[in-house]
């Protein structure tokens, strides 16, 4: 159960992490949520998050930074959009949640349901600056190495009917223009340390 | 014929063959030509969007910059992806919709040498399959009769969703009309648009076992003989995890997830081993007993 007044009592209202997220594109229509939980209705994980999405977007307005960010709700997400497509007030409840998801990882939140997505995000964002496109299989092997290799256990079963019907992909294609992929990407990171 | 600039996506190359495969038999003699564009890389998907914004979108640049180049300003690009659909028509509305991320991404893909307009449309394969092809070019390539088969039209979200023009974003039916058209029995299935689970069968797989056994208990209950999809990550996800699917939800799941292009295939009589219909995990022989 949550009880908003421990949330008042506990956080301080931080307008810099607010500014953040509501500068997403069609960020400012968060102001016109009215509560009515019909995002939280249309969620298939809402039983699976600590805070609902009704919630987070409240708790976003509040400027409750590290209530959200520590929240396993921005991690429960699988991006359905079943939330923004059904949102009387057309918030993009799903693009506020990539967002959080950004923030957190950017800044080492600590979330014990995060960390599989995160080394996930991250895998993939390490393949695709390498090759230009993703393996599925590189990716899977490089998470599980990261996480668990006991894990992967389970899937051996699926590993091996992929690997019968030709599904593996064991070596990946790297694109001619990967070069410009990482151009791009390398411009992105330069910008950001100078702003920083 | 008519030639459209073709983004097929990682997976097409990998999980996805059969799904390519399939494509690749049945396109041509409804006068699809697909004209793949060159060099392209990934889409970014939802891994992606979610590490990075600004990469995010800018990655998507590259893409929608060869686009215009090979389709020219104003044409379009098709994609068999739902993730690669929906992340590239979002990148092209985003960047027209916001300036300062168009700057911000402008200014990474100058690094490149190159530059988007993001004036080409994006397109799902499906929809080019249900709405470009005239109603009498398919029926009248339309050889074998597919009338004993009961199939659940899953569309999972990101065909639908954010809203778009293809179709409804909770209640849609044009997949469900199309089955009809092949002469095939389109099942009631109501969680058609509920979320596969995504990515969650390696991060989340309790989670995704739940999810996935609600699409495959609702068409069980229906008595379907199959569902059928039009994303490689929803296909991947039904036909795999059928049996912690099964743990979860206490019971049995044999049931075929096939690609539409499949289902198309062999209504115009094409061999079930040329549309790949042999490469997935579960069986597909008590399907195609029934119509060959």
């Amino acid at each position: 159960m949550t009880d908003i007044r421990i949330g008042i009592w506990r956080d301080q209202p931080d307008l810099g992490f607010l500014n953040e997220v509501l500068a997403i594109p069609g960020g400012e229509a968060a102001a016109a949520c009215i509560q009515c939980g019909t995002c939280s209705g249309a969620c298939p994980t809402v039983r699976d998050m600590d805070s609902s999405p009704r919630e987070i977007v409240a708790f976003v307005r509040a400027g409750y930074r590290d209530r959200v960010l520590n929240s396993n709700t921005i991690w429960m997400c699988a991006s359905c959009y079943a939330c923004y497509a059904q949102c009387p007030k057309e918030i993009k409840i799903t693009d506020f949640m990539y967002k959080l998801k950004q923030i957190a990882m950017r800044e080492g939140y600590k979330n014990p349901g995060a960390r599989r997505a995160r080394v996930l995000a991250r895998k993939f964002a390490d393949t695709v600056r390498k090759f230009g496109r993703n393996s599925e299989t590189r990716l899977l092997l490089k998470y599980f190495f990261a996480t668990g290799i006991f894990s992967a256990l389970k899937y051996t079963g699926m590993a091996l009917s992929l690997l019968v019907t030709g599904r593996l992909d064991v070596f990946p294609k790297k694109i001619k223009g990967s070069g410009e992929v990482r151009a791009i990407l390398k411009r992105i990171d330069e910008g950001a340390a100078m702003r920083r | 014929m008519t030639t459209y600039t073709y983004y097929p996506g990682c997976s097409l190359d990998a999980t996805g063959k059969p799904y390519a495969r399939s494509i690749a038999a049945t396109a041509p003699a409804l006068g699809i030509e697909l004209d793949e564009l060159e060099d392209w890389n990934c889409c970014g998907a939802t891994a992606y969007t979610s590490y990075d914004q600004i990469k995010a979108f800018s990655i998507s640049g590259r893409i929608l910059s060869l686009a215009e180049k090979a389709a020219g300003h104003g044409g379009e690009i098709v994609a068999p992806c739902s993730a690669c659909f929906a992340v590239l028509s979002k990148s092209v509305r985003y960047m027209r919709e916001d300036a300062v991320l168009k700057e911000q991404v402008d200014d990474a893909l100058a690094a490149a040498g190159l530059y988007t307009e993001c004036d080409v449309k994006v397109r799902h394969l499906l929809d080019v399959y249900v709405n470009d092809v005239p109603e009498e070019v398919l029926t009248s390539q339309i050889k074998r009769d597919l009338g004993m088969v009961r199939l659940a039209p899953y569309y999972g979200c990101q065909v639908v969703r954010p809203k778009n023009d293809f179709d409804h974003y909770a209640q849609p039916r044009k997949f469900d009309e199309y089955l009809e058209l092949l002469g095939a029995q389109p099942i009631y299935y109501p969680v058609k648009t509920k979320c596969c689970a995504g990515t969650f069968i390696t991060t989340q797989p309790e989670v995704a076992a739940r999810m996935i056994g609600l699409l495959l208990k609702s068409a069980k209950d229906n008595d379907a003989d199959g569902i059928v999809v039009c994303c490689p990550l929803c296909q991947f996800n039904l036909d795999n995890f059928q049996k912690e699917a099964g743990e979860y939800w206490n019971e049995e799941f044999h049931i075929p997830i096939l690609y539409f292009p499949q289902v198309v295939g062999l209504a115009l009589g094409v061999a079930p081993a040329d549309l790949d219909l042999n490469k997935h995990r579960v069986s597909a022989e008590a399907l195609l007993a029934k119509i060959i």
